[in-house]
């Protein structure tokens, strides 16, 4: 059945719930969307509500307390549905076990949050690499750590404090390796520390932690190759050239069981290239993202993106954009219009402030463009449908000169993770060998269903279907 | 093992027992299938078409490297699906 | 626009789904000079969006002989175009859930059989016992173990390719927009590309443009009783091997396959008409779905990954439109087919490299001509 609703928010990360609560103090009617058992996502992931931890950390304190203020201000929290598509009229398309299954909403708020970018290097299948966020949400919320002796390689002080972590939990961190060489590029940027005191303070910490255990921080280092049988047993890393390109020579080999990856983020855009919202590449801001306005309103009346799916700049960030997209959703649908724009406004220096932040991140940990080149044409780029690198060059040398296809060429994109893993990396292969910007070339086209959704679900909806009966249909 | 926290630091959820191919595995309520193999020091646990070895890799559900069959349903993420006593899981190489 | 190309060609041909790849192919391979324009990419629309079925029962009688002969066409396609298209010979099962569906099958099948198809009626039990993964609703079907299936992305671009190895010229991203003619002759095409307009100059023109074939023969003042229908599909995870026929059923209106990875490929028989959107509505994916778990209820357990729609070109009698129109030499027709141009593509392509070449086609296509709409085509303009 297609319920009716003021305003609908995907996902429930610090944008999300702070879209939903400001939507939600101004009047409106708010229904909250999250994949997850309970709201937070990743930024303030909880640990398993079977467990009981006597102190956590000071993200989880905080994403209680924000999700507290949600559900007081009478937002209702849908768990567990995916939002599987999104059609004409603001419709959301839903899977879940207590979600209807569709929301036609007034206004929509997408705060679908960002993921780990993918790097292919030659062994980046091989069990035991993974991504720092993953990694990072087996701690959290599992209180398992991924592995014994652990190198982590990426960009970025996330990186460092997951390493500080690993090893307050037990772990033996074999290296940091930070892609960016700091001093020479940190410089001009000092100013933007300016106010983000809880930030310096952990990342402060954190290196002093890792300083205390002996962990090698090595800026200006990469990865080369994760060797192994059926697991990682060894990586290859190198010195990075200042465009991320291994210096030859300078080659060394770590033991390790486990490789924790974090090269930044993707944001997850689909859902608003899904409703037609225009589009931009932004790689400072981790790859395509919607156009927005001041009110983070994007190319489609009514439709909104905050957070880092809409250009990654962490959690502070999103929190200030949700709460100024909450409060323009909830003017739009006659709540609070009034007030609307001076609240909005008073949120100006917060939002100057995060964003001063989130220019100098980019500025500093971006990855140069030699990150595309650590694989080798033997090196998969899909991992779904194992297409290599050398399949993707022989599509090219076909003629193929999009995404979409060197997809119907190779497969690739055509698994289950719906091109999500290797878009960027094939995107970036194909401008490498056609010689054309990255943009130019573009990513696949998001399809319905953007999860994998069970038939018998799809089927069912159908009976008050999202968009009416099957009359169209007509038979031949 | 590769558990961290005891009490009272952290308390985990009940102990249960799934079984995976046809083995049983200790696991606490809370944790997810990927959670409990990795504890269990398992690592690789699916066969890809092409016979390479994967286990969890993006562990927040978007890469579908993971992949298990539980209770007879197949492609279920081990890393978004929370272990439940009794639960029966099966590995090995896709179709 | 001052950036004008010129190319200089035998036969140009206005489309580059698989009926004017193949054409490009067949000619180039006899030595004729080609010049192929497409608007976006080989094979990018219904030739690379449908279902795969390569079939030739439950066809016009005009066109089944073309499929049966473009069936031996598709045998031995890997060897001709030196690609895996992944031709599978797996058989055809359309199934009924009615008598009067099942008497409308057993009165085609006597028809197949006088035109040299062999074809099977299965009653119920013999349903269940030949293809047992077909859900209970089905009261029987008819089957011919010669039709098949292959891959629609790969089989369009392999035509495609093999002619550029051939020599043909083909341009892709450029759009023909003026069909030019002299004295009731074709003189030229002109296109546009990104960088500009690009004549083709051609006393043959095969004009396969699909759907969007009318409004370009409009500039000949030609009326084409084409229109544009929007087919519906959807793909599941892959799966373990469960069948590999091609199965369909126009009273669930849906069909099936799967392919060669192990994914199930469901379409919907029935379209919408005139539309050249290709969104996917929620109803369509929800119909999808249902007739999934009807047809093959072992789908029941599965999951859609992924949905994609294509735009139709259909004929008032879904029968194509093949061969040279009255009135304007040296342009010949190769469009509506209908939703049956993947199967027909290859022997399309080769007869019309036959009726350019020899004369004449190895197989009669004057059934095919547009004047049997009786719609005179109007003299061209000069």
């Amino acid at each position: 059945m297609t319920e009716q609703v003021e305003v609908a928010v995907v996902g429930a990360g610090p944008g999300g719930l702070r879209a939903a609560l400001a939507a939600a103090e101004a009047g409106a009617q708010v229904t909250l969307i999250d994949s997850n058992q309970s709201p937070g996502g990743q930024h303030f992931k909880q640990a398993a509500a079977e467990f009981r931890v006597r102190h956590p950390s000071r993200h989880q304190g905080e994403g209680q307390a924000l999700r507290q203020e949600a559900m007081g201000a009478g937002v209702r929290f849908l768990p567990e549905t995916v939002v599987w598509g999104a059609f004409e009229g603001n419709v959301l398309a839903l899977h879940g076990s207590q979600a209807p299954a569709a929301l036609q909403a007034q206004v929509i708020i997408l705060a679908t949050g960002a993921y780990d970018r993918p790097v292919a290097f030659p062994g980046w299948t091989l069990p035991g690499v993974m991504t720092a966020g993953g990694a990072q949400v087996l701690l959290k919320h599992q209180r398992i750590l991924p592995g014994r002796r652990i190198l982590l390689a990426g960009t970025g002080p996330l990186q460092v404090v997951l390493a500080a972590e690993l090893v307050r939990a037990g772990a033996d961190v074999v290296a940091v390796l930070e892609g960016a060489r700091l001093f020479r590029e940190s410089a001009p940027h000092v100013g933007a520390l300016w106010g983000q005191w809880q930030r310096l303070g952990e990342g402060l910490s954190s290196r002093l932690t890792l300083f205390r255990r002996g962990v090698p921080f090595r800026p200006g280092w990469g990865i080369v190759a994760a060797h192994g049988a059926d697991q990682v047993e060894s990586v290859t890393i190198a010195r990075l050239d200042s465009h991320w390109r291994p210096i030859p020579g300078s080659e060394k080999t770590l033991a390790c069981d486990t490789l924790c990856v974090g090269y930044g983020f993707i944001p997850s855009s689909t859902l608003s290239r899904l409703l037609g919202a225009e589009q931009e590449w932004r790689p400072d801001l981790g790859g395509e993202v919607p156009v927005r306005d001041r009110h983070m309103q994007t190319s489609v009346p009514g439709v909104y993106a905050v957070g880092d799916g809409a250009g990654v700049g962490g959690g502070p960030l999103a929190q200030v954009e949700g709460e100024i997209a909450g409060i323009a959703a909830a003017a739009r649908t006659g709540h609070g219009a009034d007030g609307a724009e001076k609240a909005i406004r008073r949120l100006d220096p917060m939002l100057a402030r995060e964003r001063r932040f989130q220019r100098m991140y980019a500025a500093l940990f971006t990855p140069g463009p030699g990150l595309y080149e650590w694989s080798r044409d033997d090196t998969i780029l899909c991992r779904c449908e194992e297409v290599t690198q050398a399949d993707v060059r022989r599509a090219v040398a076909l003629g193929a000169d999009s995404a979409n296809e060197v997809k119907a060429i190779t497969r690739c994109a055509m698994g289950d993770c719906q091109g999500r893993m290797c878009g960027q990396l094939v995107a970036h292969c194909i401008a490498r060998e056609t010689g054309r910007p990255v943009a130019e070339v573009g990513l696949f086209p998001p399809r319905p269903p953007i999860f994998p959704v069970p038939i018998v679900a799809l089927g069912r909806q159908t009976v008050n279907g999202p968009a009416g009966g099957v009359a169209e249909l007509a038979r031949r | 093992m590769m558990r961290v926290g005891t009490p009272p630091e952290v308390e985990r959820g009940q102990a249960v027992s799934i079984i995976v191919d046809g083995v049983p595995l200790p696991a606490y309520m809370g944790e997810t299938i990927a959670g409990a193999l990795l504890a269990a020091g398992r690592r690789a646990w699916r066969r890809t078409s092409h016979g390479q070895p994967r286990g969890v890799f993006c562990g927040i559900g978007l890469c579908f490297d993971c992949l298990v069959t539980v209770n007879g349903t197949p492609n279920v993420r081990a890393c978004l699906t929370p272990v439940a006593a009794g639960m029966v899981v099966e590995t090995g190489s896709k179709p | 626009m001052s950036n004008s190309r010129r190319i200089g060609a035998e036969v140009a041909i206005v489309g580059g789904g698989i009926v004017g790849c193949a054409a490009a192919y067949y000619l180039a391979h006899r030595g004729m000079k080609v010049a192929l324009l497409e608007k976006s990419v080989i094979g990018g629309e219904a030739s690379g969006r449908n279902g795969g079925g390569v079939r030739a029962q439950c066809r016009d009688r005009r066109e089944r002989l073309l499929a049966m002969a473009s069936i031996k066409v598709w045998v031995g396609l890997e060897v001709e175009l030196g690609f895996d298209v992944e031709y599978l010979q797996g058989g055809n099962i359309r199934m009924a859930t009615n008598d009067e569906r099942m008497t409308t099958l057993r009165r085609e099948a006597e028809e197949e059989r006088e035109d040299g198809l062999a074809v099977e009626m299965w009653d119920r039990g013999e349903l269940r016992r030949r293809a047992p993964y077909l859900g209970d609703v089905f009261l029987g079907a008819k089957y011919c173990p010669t039709d098949g299936t292959a891959n629609p992305l790969l089989a369009t671009r392999a035509f495609g390719w093999a002619a550029k190895r051939a020599g043909a010229t083909i341009l892709t991203r450029t759009e023909a927009v003026n069909i030019g003619v002299q004295a009731g002759q074709v003189t030229s095409v002109t296109a546009r590309d990104k960088d500009g307009e690009i004549v083709v100059e051609a006393p043959q023109v095969i004009h396969a443009g699909g759907p969007w074939t009318p409004q370009l023969s409009r500039t000949l003042g030609i009326q084409v009783p084409i229109e544009p229908a929007r087919s519906v599909l959807a793909v599941t995870q892959r799966m373990a091997p469960l069948f590999k026929e091609f199965v369909s059923s126009h009273d669930l209106a849906v069909y099936g396959r799967q392919a060669r990875q192990g994914h199930v490929h469901i379409g919907g028989v029935g379209t919408p008409g005139q539309t050249f959107d290709q969104s996917m509505p929620a109803a369509s994916i929800a119909h999808l779905a249902r007739g999934a778990a009807e047809m093959v209820p072992a789908l029941r357990g599965a999951n859609f990954l992924r949905t994609w729609a294509g735009t139709l070109e259909m004929t008032p009698d879904k029968v194509p439109i093949i061969g040279p129109v009255d009135g304007i030499k040296g342009y010949i027709l190769a469009s509506g087919f209908s939703g049956h141009g993947f199967c027909l593509g290859p022997i399309a392509g080769r007869l019309l490299s036959e009726l350019i070449v020899d004369g004449e086609p190895s197989l009669p296509l004057h059934e095919f001509r547009l004047s049997r709409f009786g719609e005179p085509a109007a003299p061209a303009q000069a």
